[in-house]
């Protein structure tokens, strides 16, 4: 039997957290017989036995839900997305209006389709499931067309569209690894990255994403892939990131942000 | 910079914005949350929710997050909180604590599922410890499994030192009752069947 004065020490005791004085007190009380040590030396007994214990890993799908849950609030935080405020940037004073022309086209766009939805008055499921796939195909359409135009607003306007797209087909998402490989524009790609992003839960997108880190020689979009590689906390970006750092040529602050991304995924 | 200091610089970079900076904090801590919830739920769906809980509460109260003092006692406070909600409400709705303690293990581990079956020290041990009342097992589970010394585990549950001692001597003695309530009952199923300790 173990009186309460002394709950304090014996616990102290099992934990190994006891002071020098405290502990020279519980030899003491130990010396003189006033703690039952057999009483003690049990409930150390089970205290380790409990080490025993074992729980299960987590499952993997745990990560995936995490990377999604931060990908969607990042996207929500956003004042705007990378596209936009590189580009606005990039058109200056005439950023409005592009913003304007980009909202009109959007509008009409949308007045076309709504219109076409009511014209056709879906009798059921089957017909409004068939108009969305419809729509959807219209929009990889659109946005494949674009992404092969001259112009890099137009380019940038086809990524942007590819959000749109829902459910995201492999060929949307090719075409996206396509741009971001290739595009002479670096706000395209800057956008690529971003809509890749939203569609990292499909471990394929992620798979393409670092194997698109040693193809970049911008230092911009090279920072942009490890802030993407950060968020999805994707280890094995870590050896293309040090194929770059391993060039003469870097840029001196995206080597420094490339080396503390190699350090964060390792 | 020590690890410590280091997840406290992550947070307070989420702080400001940075979202991005739990991936890492994420990859730090999961694994421990997730033990953490398994030996007080045993339940691994349930203990993945929670894990996903107090990411998401990290997210949704971050601005609350000073970086005074050890990050591990700010996120299992969370953790703790979350599991005192969990428990409530798994009592609430199916009566934990008068279930007479027929609660089974989780399934996917090896082994038996059901405290019938069990026969060895250790799931008399699990069993026992699924027993106690969260405050003591929490105390237990915080001290022998996660490292934490009393001050923090104070920390973390919000009460003195000595409150957490009691807790944890309270606990072994009950453990200790329980178990050789549940040897009584394994070599005598009838007799010991209606004085179920804990």
């Amino acid at each position: 039997m173990i009186k309460n004065e002394y709950i304090d020490l014996v616990a102290g005791y099992l934990r190994n957290d006891l002071s020098a004085n405290e502990l020279k007190q519980f030899d003491t009380l130990d010396a003189e017989g006033k703690i039952d040590m057999n009483a003690v030396r049990e409930l150390e007994k089970l205290y380790l036995a409990m080490g025993d214990i074992n729980a299960p890993e987590p499952d993997p799908s745990l990560k995936e839900r995490f990377r999604d849950m931060l990908v969607k609030e990042m996207m929500a935080q956003r004042p705007g997305h990378i596209w936009n405020r590189n580009l606005f940037k990039r058109f200056g004073p005439h950023h409005l209006e592009f913003r304007r022309f980009a909202i009109a086209a959007t509008v009409f766009v949308l007045g076309i389709l709504i219109g076409s939805i009511f014209t056709t008055r879906p009798q059921n499921g089957d017909q409004v499931g068939q108009l969305a796939a419809e729509v959807r195909d219209l929009r990889e359409m659109i946005m494949i067309n674009l992404l092969e135009n001259d112009s890099a607003p137009q380019r940038l306007r086809a990524v942007n569209i590819s959000r749109e797209i829902y459910p995201v087909q492999s060929r949307v998402i090719d075409a996206l690894v396509m741009t971001l490989n290739n595009d002479p524009n670096i706000n395209v790609r800057l956008a690529a990255v971003d809509a890749l992003l939203q569609h990292a839960s499909i471990p394929d997108v992620r798979q393409k994403l670092v194997s698109a880190i040693s193809r970049q020689d911008s230092p911009i979009v090279q920072v942009a892939l490890a802030d993407a590689m950060l968020v999805l906390q994707e280890p094995s970006a870590a050896s293309e990131f040090k194929k770059l750092v391993e060039q003469n040529n870097m840029d001196k602050y995206a080597r420094q942000k490339l080396e503390q991304t190699i350090i964060a995924l390792i | 910079m020590s690890y410590s200091t280091s997840d406290n610089a992550l947070m307070m970079q989420v702080k400001i914005g940075e979202l991005e900076k739990l991936g890492p904090l994420f990859e730090r801590y999961h694994r421990r949350l997730f033990t953490f919830f398994y030996r007080l739920t045993s339940r691994s769906d349930d203990s993945a929710d929670l894990v996903q809980d107090v990411f998401e509460r990290i997210l949704k109260y971050r601005n609350t997050y000073t970086g005074n003092g050890s990050f591990a006692t700010w996120i299992f406070r969370i953790a703790k909180n979350l599991h005192n909600d969990y428990y409530r409400r798994m009592k609430r709705e199916a009566g934990i604590g008068g279930d007479d303690g027929q609660r089974c293990i989780d399934p996917d581990l090896p082994g038996p599922a059901c405290e019938t079956d069990h026969t060895d020290d250790r799931m008399l041990l699990e069993l026992a410890l699924d027993r106690l009342h969260p405050d003591k097992k929490q105390a237990l589970i915080l001290s022998r499994y996660e490292g934490f010394r009393y001050h923090e585990i104070a920390e973390i549950m919000d009460c003195s030192e000595t409150a957490v001692k009691v807790r944890v001597f309270r606990g072994l003695m009950e453990l200790r009752e329980i178990i050789t309530h549940l040897e009584k009952q394994r070599s005598d199923p009838d007799g010991a069947k209606d004085q179920i300790p804990g």
